[in-house]
């Protein structure tokens, strides 16, 4: 056996092991020390980025002490595991590079002591999670799960970071142990219920509460330790942590208490009954760790201070079985090849150190007596009974731990001393003392603490007094009692072994189910609305992003046409339009319908001749209305300029058909949302124009050229007096340029000639 | 008889053919610069006008710059007008669509 | 006012950009194919220079010049000195991927410059006619540079595109100001600001020529529905523009939006406001989610930056101090970001190959550790994942928006980011999960890593410690 790993162990020296494992050590006995030594809570801060306020301000209260040792602890365990389970693999450097860089953001997580600290190194741990999930990145399905553990964790701590925000600004303060003596005096407003809202969704996600439950079984794609350490001791547990941080502030809160007990109790049910599902040995005990957390979350929104003793008890305890039974799995895994039960059976004999492992933690997890799990159930027992607690969820408790119990039997019994002959051909067998060492160790402690309830008294006393709010209510005592409550436990375990013997039958009939749930469960859900984005993402870039300028001027055009619009409606009332001095004549009004026919029918014409005349129809049209509104020498010029333009465009139209060279349009430019469009965007500048002109701009330049035409230049005909007097340097600039093009047209002219002539010939 | 408004009108005319004259034209680019020449015409005309009424010289000067950053600006539009004839050996707007999604 | 030379200090920048390039213009015609790098050396030495006296003119003053039309603010200094860092980082990425690309032509940092030129009189413009000159001037030159790849096929086609829409953008901002100058008779900011603010102009025509004024500006910036433009420039023109084009402009209308809608018009601040919301709201969400559809890396990034211009818009229409600071960070610090984006996009480039696949990110972590962690860091600074410094950019700016009671718009805000992660941490899994497609090394010159290594390390560096900057933006604004 130890030949075995001392074969594959190539990857990484003893020494570069060794300084690893050294770091989770090292952090252990520092706050081992630290705690000892020092009177809680304990508080630095340093200016950070002054400008918002924003202060590295940590605090270590007796919370964040317990969750600092389990982190710690479970960390030192999980550091010399892993040397052992992935001896060889090319990447364990880069497997303890990542998990000390978590190490450290956990530790940053529970000491911040102020929002933004605390949800940057909130994010870290998604990230490094991201990373460590898909450790093995050459499998599709743990890139798979390490994608989905990100995207749900991840966009839960973005709304988390809206909660934060939100929190922050409602209660004047980022420090987090400013908020929480803040928050019961404030008012409840539509803002804070918003921040309430956004920080569950954070923490529910973060430990994998209903209806985010579905990523963490999936996570169990990642390496063992990774499993052990984040899946079960620390990550997944840090919801709970923030909730129990915030509880003395929000608690009296309906919205959450009744949130936190509602998803907490689901997900602890839910959880139940899709760990019977599984085969997976390691997919059994994530399922039940969700359980346990939704169990926690539910504690934590019972009121009365027994929970929140039975919140620190069993966030210890928890850590305390959970991570020695991954450590078993992983073992199994390890030594057989498999981790689908069913193929496991009688392994005491090939790995005895693990059995007897998964027997102590599987004891502490059952919750018998002499184990930690025992004190713990004792704790939420009386927790749930002092509590407002309806008899449904004392009925469930029962249930709930019984299946605790079946599981703890999977793992502990089942695989190590029942199914003789399943696992014959399987050539197990027990890995190194770093594999072996952890488990046992942890399991240990679990029993230890269990026969000795009072070792964990001051650290629970600590953390149960930082969770509530008047410190002095809490008098309890760790103690390993047989009252009343053992019955009732003895009830608990006595169900838990039907279901463990059950295990198959239940199985199957659960799976039926669980698949039928299944595809209308959140999973499901999630995948098809991941699955819709990009659908929709695909749809709306294609509508939208066409790739034709028309289109895009078009999109624009029409924003213009509803802001101008938009603009003329929110002013409406104060607008003053021009004054209409009656109806005008039925002159000016044909006038008015020639030139729309005019234009209209140029629009749809093919024939370049007729589409001429049909523009000459505007010109004339434009000539009559000047007449009929007082200004015939306009007129007279406009007449004489379109009847000029008709005839020579005209020429010069049929010497192309003569030639056979002016086939018509080929399609009539009829388009009737860029027809509309077109009027749109002139009706709606043409409208805000005579709006605003009509109002404040007087006239007195229109008067300025009409009282100065005749004395100044001498004439009547104001176009002429324009052309010719006032504007006569430009005008013969204009003469100048037509000449020049004239100039420039010569030679094409010339050069047509002898094309027709050519043309002829043929 | 001519009053400032009617200067506007002109302008907001001219600045509406532009604006329709681009988004209707699918068949050639020059048809496009053409446009653009006319809505800066537009704005100059707006310019003036407000410039002469407040008998403010600011605008005017501000004309004289337009002016000259058209040309530049038709200039550019030329050049580009030509690689991408040169590539494509088609200037038609309802061509350049490969950009797209 | 007395004319000396002396008077002219704040202006010293420009006035040497612009003697710098005309100067490197004539060089350029004298060398030969093997001294071109000349040019480029010149060129970077020209920013450096502009960016001392930058420092040198810079005090806490404001300054006025040129009749009013000109103006030297600590808010100049800063985003003139960002700007010129930034251009100095896309200029060192452009050479080795126009080198591969055989088009190192002297006219490319020459165009550069005058377009670097353009944006520091838009940063200090102090006048309608001012901005609208620095304006054309930046344009000219990125329309020239978008084409710059003559062989290609697309890059004329998004030269097309980007000067009909940017011309169209032009005429819209004219006919607004031409609009406003008719209801206040001013053209100096100032006094427009004065004139609207004695409430002696015409409130119809002023809104009329805002309107237009605002359809501009979203224009220049890429903002939903006036960013048709953006992807379809982004994927045509060459890299190496994309990344000039998407990065250091970003500041540029930042500080045409503070000057013609802040300084000038900000006693409307009602009425842009609403435009604003609208836009950003718009710009945020198309952003993020087109985003995803994208297989060309060029075009996600061009969604992703309309996304960030949405943030952008927040904290503009905060309206106010807080706000004007959470933007300004939000646009130096993004721009710094793109640069980095689109230089690691260009280092993927080799002779022949014109990396612009998502694809071929793929496995990047493979060929290249170091690159793949910049472009990681740079990535997440993009998603705004903390410890980097697009988190902040993002805080700060929903701290602002929450502040002036627009907790929605916050919301908003979390929401589309929250989709927008998706884009960015795919990219980063093919860059670490996935098997590359490519396996050639890849060789980049020591410049260029150097720099590389600064721009990624910067994500990091300004995350962990944002008081700095975060400081000076504030007092650009306090003074």
């Amino acid at each position: 056996m130890a030949a075995v790993t001392e074969d594959r162990r190539g990857g990484l020296g003893w020494v570069e092991r060794g300084l690893f494992t050294a770091l989770p050590t090292l952090a252990l006995g520092l706050v081992v020390w630290k705690l000892a030594l020092l009177e809680l809570p304990l508080s630095v801060s340093w200016s950070w980025v002054p400008a918002l306020g924003i202060d590295l301000a940590f605090r270590v209260d007796g919370l964040s002490a317990l969750m600092l040792l389990m982190i710690t602890g479970v960390g030192t365990a999980v550091f010399v595991y892993a040397g052992g389970y992935l001896a060889g693999h090319p990447g364990l450097r880069r497997l303890y590079v990542l998990l000390s860089l978590f190490m450290l953001a956990m530790i940053g997580c529970v000491t911040a002591d102020h929002l933004v600290v605390l949800f940057m190194f909130w994010e870290a741990t998604s990230v490094l999670s991201f990373l460590l999930v898909g450790f093995d990145h050459e499998r599709t399905d743990s890139r798979k799960s390490a994608q989905q553990a990100l995207m749900i964790t991840g966009t839960g701590g973005l709304a988390l970071l809206g909660g934060f925000i939100m929190l922050g600004q409602a209660s004047g303060t980022y420090v987090i142990s400013e908020i929480v003596d803040v928050l019961p005096s404030l008012a409840a407003t539509p803002e804070l219920t918003a921040a309430l809202v956004l920080i569950l969704i954070g923490a529910f996600t973060k430990s994998a509460q209903f209806p985010f439950h579905f990523w963490l079984p999936n996570a169990m794609a990642a390496p063992t330790p990774v499993s052990a350490y984040l899946h079960s001791a620390t990550m997944v547990k840090l919801g709970v942590y923030l909730l129990a941080r915030l509880d003395p502030g929000f608690g009296e809160w309906p919205l959450w208490e009744w949130g936190l007990k509602g998803a907490g109790s689901i997900t602890a049910a839910w959880g139940m009954v899709l760990a019977l599902r599984e085969r997976d040995l390691k997919r059994i005990l994530a399922w039940s760790t969700v359980a346990t957390l939704g169990t926690l979350v539910t504690l934590v929104g019972l009121r009365g201070e027994g929970a929140t003793v039975a919140v620190g008890t069993l966030l210890l305890a928890h850590a305390l079985y959970k991570a020695p039974l991954f450590f078993v799995a992983g073992n199994i895994d390890h030594g057989t090849g498999t981790r689908v039960i069913d193929h496991l059976g009688n392994l005491r004999h090939a790995m005895p150190w693990t059995a007897a492992a998964a027997l102590l933690a599987g004891a502490s997890m059952a919750g018998m007596p002499l184990s930690f799990g025992y004190v713990v159930k004792d704790v939420i027992l009386e927790a749930k009974s002092a509590g407002d607690v309806f008899a449904f969820a004392k009925a469930a408790n029962t249930v709930f731990g019984a299946v605790a119990v079946a599981v703890a039997g999977v793992a502990a019994v089942r695989v190590f001393w029942r199914h003789p002959g399943v696992n014959e051909t399987c050539e197990a067998h027990e890995g190194g003392p770093a594999l072996v060492a952890p488990p046992l160790l942890l399991a240990l402690a679990g029993i230890t603490l269990g026969t000795f309830p009072f070792f964990a008294q001051e650290l629970i006393a600590g953390a149960t007094g930082a969770m509530t709010p008047d410190a002095e209510a809490v008098a309890f005592s760790l103690a390993l009692e047989f009252g009343p409550a053992l019955l009732s436990l003895l009830a608990t375990f006595a169900v838990g072994v039907v279901v463990y013997l059950l295990w198959d039958p239940l199985h199957a009939r659960f799976e039926r189910a669980a698949r039928r749930v299944g595809r209308i469960g959140m999973a499901a859900q999630f995948e098809r609305a991941l699955s819709w984005i990009p659908r929709s993402a695909a749809a709306s870039t294609r509508a939208l992003q066409t790739g034709r300028l028309p289109a895009y001027v078009a999109l624009a055009a029409g924003t213009i046409v509803i802001a101008l619009a938009a603009a003329l409606v929110a002013d409406w009332p104060s607008l003053y339009w021009p004054s209409a001095d009656g109806w005008p004549g039925g002159g000016p009004v044909g006038a008015c319908a020639l030139i729309v026919f005019g234009a209209v029918a140029a629009v749809l014409q093919r024939d370049r001749l007729v589409l001429l005349l049909a523009a000459g129809l505007v010109g004339y049209g434009s000539g009559l209305l000047f007449l009929f509104t007082g200004a015939p020498d306009v007129a007279y010029t406009q007449f004489t300029v379109e009847t000029v333009f008709v005839i020579v465009v005209a020429s010069v139209l049929l010497a192309l058909n003569r030639q056979h060279r002016a086939a018509g349009l080929a399609e009539p430019l009829w388009r009737p949302g860029a027809f509309m469009l077109a009027v749109g965007f002139g009706a709606a500048v043409t409208a805000l124009l005579l709006v605003a002109t009509a109002g404040s701009f007087d006239t007195a330049l229109s008067q300025f050229f009409a009282e100065r035409s005749v004395p100044d230049a001498y004439g009547r005909n104001v176009v002429n007096v324009i052309l010719v007097d006032f504007r006569a340097l430009d005008t013969l600039g204009e003469i100048t340029v037509v000449l020049l093009s004239l100039i420039a047209a010569v030679p094409l002219l010339q050069a047509l000639r002898p094309a027709r002539d050519k043309g002829d010939g043929a | 008889m001519i009053a400032l408004s009617d200067y506007l009108m002109v302008g907001a005319i001219l600045f509406s053919l532009s604006v329709a004259g681009i988004f209707l034209n699918r068949k050639n680019v020059i048809l496009l610069l053409m446009c653009i020449e006319l809505m800066l015409l537009a704005v100059n005309i707006n310019f003036i006008a407000f410039s002469y009424f407040l008998g403010d010289t600011a605008g005017q000067v501000f004309v004289f710059f337009i002016l000259t950053v058209a040309a530049a600006e038709a200039a550019i539009g030329l050049a580009i007008l030509v690689v991408l004839f040169r590539g494509r050996r088609t200037i038609n707007v309802a061509d350049m669509d490969t950009l797209k999604g | 006012m007395e004319y000396n030379l002396a008077s002219l200090q704040p202006a010293l920048p420009e006035i040497f950009l612009l003697s710098a390039a005309c100067l490197i213009l004539v060089i350029d015609l004298f060398l030969t194919e093997r001294t071109r790098l000349l040019t480029y050396g010149l060129s970077l030495a020209a920013l450096a220079g502009a960016v001392a006296l930058t420092l040198y003119a810079a005090g806490p003053e404001r300054e006025i010049l040129f009749h009013g039309s000109f103006v030297r603010d600590p808010m100049s200094d800063v985003l003139k000195i960002g700007l010129l860092l930034i251009s100095l980082f896309a200029f060192v990425y452009a050479k080795d991927y126009l080198i591969e690309l055989d088009i190192l032509r002297g006219e490319y940092y020459v165009l550069g410059l005058f377009g670097v030129l353009g944006m520091l009189v838009m940063i200090s413009a102090n006048s309608f006619l001012t901005v609208y000159l620095g304006l054309e001037l930046l344009a000219l030159c990125l329309y020239a540079l978008v084409a710059f790849h003559r062989d290609s096929g697309a890059g004329a086609e998004a030269a097309m595109k980007y000067f009909v829409l940017g011309a169209l953008a032009s005429g819209m901002l004219l006919y607004g100001i031409s609009m406003v100058y008719g209801a206040t008779g001013q053209l100096t900011f100032p006094e427009v600001a004065g004139v609207i603010a004695g409430g002696d102009a015409d409130q119809t025509v002023l809104v009329f020529g805002l309107v237009f004024i605002v359809v501009g500006v979203s224009f220049k910036f890429g903002a939903v529905p006036f960013h048709m433009w953006v992807p379809d420039v982004y994927q045509g023109a060459p890299t190496s523009v994309t990344l000039f084009l998407g990065s250091a402009p970003k500041i540029a209308a930042f500080a045409l939006t503070m000057r013609l809608l802040v300084d000038g018009m900000g006693s409307l601040v009602e009425q842009w406001q609403n435009m604003l919301i609208i836009l950003a709201v718009l710009s945020m969400a198309l952003g993020n989610v087109v985003a995803i559809a994208q297989s060309n890396v060029k075009r996600m990034l061009a969604y992703s930056t309309i996304s960030h211009v949405g943030f952008i818009f927040l904290g503009l229409l905060a309206g106010t101090d807080k706000g004007y600071t959470a933007a300004m960070f939000y646009a130096i610090t993004y721009a710094l970001t793109a640069a980095g984006g689109f230089g690691v996009i260009t280092m993927l480039c080799r002779k022949g190959f014109d990396a612009e696949n998502l694809h071929d990110l793929k496995g990047l972590n493979d060929r290249s550790p170091w690159l793949a962690f910049m472009m990681l860091l740079i990535m997440f600074s993009m998603a705004g994942v903390p410890p980097t410094v697009g988190f902040f950019a993002k805080l700060f700016v929903l701290d602002a928006v929450i502040s002036v009671d627009m907790v929605w718009l916050a919301l908003v805000a979390v929401f589309f980011s929250i989709i927008g992660a998706f884009y960015y941490i795919r990219a980063v899994k093919m860059m670490y999960f996935d098997k590359p497609i490519d396996t050639a090394p890849l060789a980049a010159s020591m410049d260029t890593q150097v720099m590389m290594s600064i721009n990624g390390l910067a994500m990091l560096g300004f995350g962990l410690f944002p008081a700095a900057l975060l400081g000076t933006c504030r007092a650009a604004f306090s003074g």
